[in-house]
């Protein structure tokens, strides 16, 4: 259950020194507009992916606290 | 195969993909070269293909999970139809959503009615209904058939998406790996394009074998509740 709360913070943290990183490298190449779609479909798809990830988590929880409870 | 390890095999996959993810960051951002024509946008292609292809096999599995549903009506079918809709769902958003921020940089515009991207959006529209024919009735083994069919029929989408490119006027830009004479990518962005690839293969099918357990797990408990219900004379 640790693992699971932890999960959705690491997996923030990930996406935000992703960006991070993302932004250090790119910025150099002085393409502000291009540079900012660029970031925004990177952290759409991170977003989205996380997202999902957390329906699944939530899904379980309910699942395994209804089988607890049998 | 128990729910537990499926369950077990999806996080393995999981924790691949996550491993995936920060070998392509690194790949996408510090290694491969800046496309000559596109620049930095055309880096949204290493996120936007590998989500196509994915949303693509999720629709594949539905038809072909659904189509099997409709032949032999194993319940578990049904449900790993399900698991692969949410996920064909969430990829397909994915592709729509980078294609436009791309295409505002190289066409001017985020959307255009063109042939593949209209196509796409009919693709999202149709698993939407996926999801929504299978509540539209009181009975719900005949919700689920609806949606067996809709998974059918909505997978022949997928192959005029492909061929949309070259068969119709498109402002798309043509393929770079599937042709007949071989991938014209340059080899760095043809790894890193793989490397992407893979790493949603991997994401995808983890989450997506996790959700098929917790959807069997779930189906259980409920039939498990209506046993255990009193019978109405």
């Amino acid at each position: 259950m640790k693992f699971k709360r932890i999960l959705p913070a690491v997996l923030a943290a990930f996406l935000f020194v992703s960006e991070l990183a993302a932004q250090g490298a790119l910025s150099d190449q002085r393409l502000g507009r291009a540079y900012t779609h660029v970031f925004v479909a990177y952290a759409v798809v991170w977003l989205l992916i996380t997202a999902w990830v957390v329906t699944i988590a939530k899904r379980l929880a309910r699942i395994e606290a209804q089988v607890g409870d049998e | 195969m128990s729910a537990r390890s499926i369950r077990i095999s999806g996080t393995a996959l999981g924790i691949l993909g996550l491993l995936g993810v920060v070998a392509l960051h690194w790949m996408v951002f510090f290694w491969v070269p800046t496309e000559s024509s596109m620049g930095i946008v055309q880096r949204i292609f290493y996120v936007h293909v590998p989500s196509a292809w994915v949303a693509f096999m999720a629709f594949g599995i539905v038809a072909i999970t659904g189509a099997m549903y409709l032949w032999l009506g194993d319940d578990r079918l049904d449900q790993a139809g399900v698991a692969a809709a949410e996920g064909g769902m969430v990829f397909t958003t994915i592709v729509l959503i980078t294609g436009p921020l791309w295409g505002k940089i190289a066409w001017g515009t985020y959307w255009t009615w063109e042939p593949r991207l209209t196509l796409t959006l009919l693709l999202w529209f149709i698993y939407l209904g996926y999801f929504l024919v299978r509540r539209s009735t009181d009975n719900p083994q005949q919700g689920k058939k609806f949606a067996a069919v809709v998974g059918v029929v909505g997978a022949a989408d997928i192959p005029l998406i492909h061929i949309s490119v070259s068969w119709l006027r498109s402002l798309h830009p043509d393929p770079v790996v599937l042709k007949p004479e071989g991938p014209t990518l340059d080899s760095a962005m043809l790894i890193t394009l793989m490397v992407g690839l893979l790493t949603f293969t991997l994401l995808f099918l983890g989450l997506f074998l996790i959700r098929f357990s917790a959807e069997s797990l779930d189906r259980k408990l409920q039939l498990r509740e209506v046993a255990g219900q009193p019978q109405e004379a």
